[in-house]
């Protein structure tokens, strides 16, 4: 017997907005800054407010059973596969610029004269890299943490731990700001720039993103909606931050690493 | 005739240990074992140990190397690299913010200059 909520009204509302979203971005690339792009990024704010506040609303009403709580999880885990192929694409475009550079880049990658504005790989990106993988193994903490919280201390210690992790996301995000602010390239600097800042630019709205979902999820916890069985938002959030995680990997291997000159 | 019947009891025994261990999945989650939160908590700890034994020290060790390396290229290079080529890096539509000459963090930061003029010999 499925556990299905009854209807709502978000999932219109949301797709109306993501709609708006969309095409009053490319009207404001045309014809300059449009209000209603700042009307319809709200209405998409505002259908996630709601719409999750409904399901943990529900979730208090008794709906999330062992059962149910896997087909959320099956929702989260079928959302990060999309984040996967979105930034799989990225990648391809990358790999085909990069694998078979063109007679205007002087048949080499990173192209000719690019050798000194790159961002040397072994510098902030490796600690990039080190950042990140200890905000992976602080968020596992975490969880094994809030998996034995029994009214005894880790509760407290689980806590300390997500607040480690979103701190060291924020600190990812400030050196990557410092790094885009200092280049010497940018969007426009040929087909490197293109494929290097869409594909950093979207991690670190990614990273954003998830930050910002660990942050909501910490506030969640505090005010004590998880118990130490039913926490699919935490698991959630840690599987997305993961996922970022694996995308940095990449990202620092194929784009940092081996775009960089020998 | 004893094959069938030993094929039967393998089967039959298989159900039931899945359905065991279906109800054991199902239901382990809010009724567990003293071994399970052992586990757990020794697993909690293993992962905080890892932080402060192999996490950390890799922290500082990326941080004193940044700033070695930044230092050393700062050192070596003290009037900048050198920039790529303008050829790729012309506007050839404005952008959407400031005078539509800047890229966004040249012109939100306005650090370093993100697009390079033509060489005057050329021109």
């Amino acid at each position: 017997v499925l556990n299905v909520p009854g209807y709502s009204v978000w999932p219109l509302i949301g797709s109306i907005g993501a709609f708006l979203i969309t095409s009053s971005s490319v009207f404001w690339w045309h014809n300059g800054f449009s209000w209603l792009f700042l009307v319809s990024f709200f209405v998409v704010l505002g259908t996630m407010f709601f719409w999750w506040r409904d399901i943990v609303n529900e979730g208090f009403l008794g709906n999330h059973t062992v059962s149910f709580n896997s087909y959320l999880q099956s929702g989260i885990i079928l959302f990060i596969l999309s984040e996967v192929v979105f930034f799989g694409s990225f990648f391809w475009g990358f790999f085909h610029m990069c694998w078979a550079p063109a007679e205007e880049l002087g048949f080499c990658w990173p192209p000719y004269s690019f050798e000194e504005v790159i961002i040397d790989p072994f510098s902030v990106p490796l600690l990039n890299t080190i950042i990140l993988l200890s905000s992976g193994v602080t968020v596992t903490a975490c969880h094994f943490f809030i998996l034995v919280s029994e009214n005894n201390n880790n509760w407290f210690l689980g806590a300390v731990f997500w607040g480690v992790t979103i701190f060291l996301g924020v600190v990812f995000l400030f050196l990557q700001v410092e790094e885009y602010a200092e280049s010497y390239l940018s969007f426009n600097s040929s087909v490197y720039g293109s494929a290097f800042f869409i594909l950093t630019g979207f991690h670190g709205l990614h990273v954003t993103i998830g930050a910002i979902a660990l942050s909501v999820v910490f506030f969640r916890f505090l005010t004590k909606s998880f118990s130490n069985f039913d926490h699919v938002g935490f698991e959630g959030a840690a599987w997305y931050w993961h996922f970022v995680d694996v995308v940095w990997l990449f990202l620092f291997i194929f784009v940092y690493w081996l775009g960089a000159p020998v | 005739a004893l094959m069938m019947q030993s094929l039967k009891l393998l089967t039959a025994a298989r159900l039931v240990r899945s359905a065991a261990a279906q109800q054991a999945r199902l239901s382990h989650h809010y009724i567990r074992t003293e071994a399970e939160v052992k586990s757990y908590e020794n697993t909690a700890k293993m992962w905080s140990a890892l932080t402060f034994v192999a996490a950390l020290p890799c922290l500082i060790f990326g941080l004193y190397n940044m700033e070695t390396r930044e230092h050393e290229f700062h050192e070596s290079h003290p009037d900048g690299p050198a920039l790529p080529n303008w050829e790729w890096n012309k506007i050839t539509k404005p952008f959407p913010w400031g005078d539509g000459k800047q890229p966004l963090f040249e012109y939100l930061f306005q650090k370093h200059p993100q697009v390079y003029p033509p060489p005057e010999s050329d021109e």
